[in-house]
């Protein structure tokens, strides 16, 4: 860490956690301190993230009453009626979009409004017609028809709502169209993870490397890679869990395809967020999973090998407090040497 | 740029959406009609919520050996009687049909046929109505394409729920 080039006092961020840190070590006073986070953080800030709350709330409560309505007055409206509703709805929501322009977010709510009635079309679609049995084509046709706003929205929740609609129709098309034989089902889970996984690589890719002069800082919210990260984690963890835990898994190749895919993620999300992008809630989050197929491993041998509740429980007992205290000492000395590369001494 | 890009794909959807709608309508307005006998169904246990799982006969109609040779996907002849309930000929190869025999799309499972749908959408508490559902009233047209348009009961009446009775 002795050879990254000095920085200059301007090019140290100032936050929250500077000033406490500063405060904690008693280089600065009560009220410097409380002027310091004033000024980063004004109470004006505090209006502007209620009204965004609001206005979101606001939103959602506005579509679940249009759901309502229909569910309820379901046989009473005529056809051509439902249809003209919703599609005047997704028009409202279009013109509102224009109006208001799709760089602000109240435009960008507007589109995903647009997004989600394009989705409660689909589902009065079905209904009426009764095109009934395979609802992987809603969701693939949602998914399609969508996709174009998505693009255009710079607005990670548009695009969260799309990647939960794709991963609902990469399932349903998995059940409804492949009919996978009990040797290949356990696929499913690798393709979601890979699926997952590339969108998270995009994404971290965007945001970093910054490819061209477009702005990608939309993507910048935590939560947007948090979910990210869970979605690619955990349908490549349960693979390796079924590999350890269910023998009618055992050798096929769904499972192992499974399993080397997860383990080669979870090296690689380690080396990433540890080296490359640091990022502390991401390797928590690793190695709980670690443990919690350590906890699988252990768990399978002792229940299998030892006879009588008591004992197996008492040493799976013993064997979590020890695995969990090891994790947990690695975390706070990879956290400690973390802080020491990323700030400047 | 992205203003009128958004433009371009909003029409796009738009567009998509009720040709949708006009395609149903005119299978609706223009289809054969023809009546599939519904399999036995228990409606205490397959009454879910506010849709009806539906299994029609015709499924039951082909032997294993017949369906080992079929592909995944394709048409079913059927043939309708007097009272227009249509009943399995043979599997459909491109050949000329005989008058009044209809086509009918199904997909394979592994181990039988399926015709779409198997369920049935109404209106919560609606499903008193449909306990004495018979058969699936039909539209089709050449090509094999069908749409359920009705539930019909026992003496071939159309199963019209109403709200008077509450």
């Amino acid at each position: 860490m002795s050879d990254k080039p000095e920085l200059s006092l301007e090019q140290i961020p100032a936050n929250r956690a500077l000033v406490e840190e500063l405060y904690g070590h008693n280089l600065i006073n009560q009220e410097t301190r409380e002027y310091a986070l004033d000024l980063l953080y004004p109470r004006s800030k505090w209006g502007l993230w209620a009204s965004y709350f609001l206005s979101i709330i606001g939103s959602a409560l506005i579509l679940v009453g249009i759901i309502y309505f229909f569910a309820f007055n379901w046989s009473k409206v005529p056809i051509m009626a439902k249809f003209a509703l919703v599609e005047s709805t997704i028009l409202i929501c279009l013109a509102c979009a224009f109006w208001r322009g799709i760089d602000r977010l109240s435009g960008k709510l507007f589109l995903l409004s647009a997004s989600v009635l394009v989705g409660v079309f689909l589902a009065v679609f079905g209904q009426i017609y009764q095109t009934g049995a395979d609802a992987y084509q809603l969701f693939m046709g949602w998914a399609a028809l969508i996709f174009g706003w998505v693009l255009l929205s710079q607005f990670a929740a548009l695009w969260i709502i799309w990647l939960t609609i794709m991963n609902l129709f990469i399932c349903l098309y998995w059940d409804q169209a492949v009919f996978p034989s009990h040797q290949s089902e356990a696929f499913i889970f690798s393709i979601l993870g890979v699926f997952n996984a590339s969108f998270l690589v995009l994404r971290e890719f965007l945001l970093y490397k910054k490819p061209s002069s477009m702005n990608w800082d939309w993507l910048g919210a935590v939560w947007v890679q948090g979910i990210l990260f869970l979605a690619a984690l955990i349908p490549l963890a349960i693979p390796m869990h079924q590999a350890i835990w269910e023998s009618s898994y055992e050798g096929t190749l769904a499972a192992i395809c499974g399993a080397v895919l997860g383990t080669i993620f979870h090296v690689l999300a380690f080396w990433v967020y540890r080296f490359k992008i640091p990022n502390m809630g991401a390797l928590s989050t690793i190695i709980l999973s670690l443990c919690l197929l350590g906890e699988a491993f252990f768990g399978r041998f002792v229940f299998k090998s030892i006879d009588g509740d008591g004992l197996s429980f008492f040493i799976m007992g013993v064997i979590t407090i020890a695995m969990f205290t090891f994790a947990i000492v690695q975390l706070r000395r990879i956290h400690a040497q973390m802080e020491a590369e990323n700030v400047p001494s | 740029m992205r203003l009128q890009a958004l433009l371009v794909f909003s029409v796009l959807v738009l567009v998509v959406l009720n040709f949708e709608i006009w395609k149903k309508e005119k299978l609706k307005a223009e289809g054969q009609s023809v009546l599939l006998q519904l399999a036995p169904v228990d409606p205490r246990s397959l009454m879910q919520g506010d849709y009806m799982r539906l299994e029609y006969a015709l499924e039951d109609m082909v032997t294993s050996e017949q369906l080992d040779k079929q592909d995944k996907r394709g048409h079913l002849v059927i043939l309708p009687n007097e009272n227009n309930v249509g009943s399995f000929v043979r599997f459909y190869d491109g050949e000329e049909l005989a008058p009044k025999e209809m086509l009918i799309r199904y997909h394979k499972t592994n181990y039988d046929i399926q015709i779409v749908p198997h369920s049935f959408f109404f209106q919560e508490g609606h499903a008193k109505f449909y306990e004495s559902a018979r058969y699936g009233e039909f539209k089709c047209d050449s090509s094999g394409k069908h749409l359920l348009v009705a539930l019909v009961n026992e003496k071939f009446k159309r199963i019209i729920p109403s709200d008077e009775e509450k």
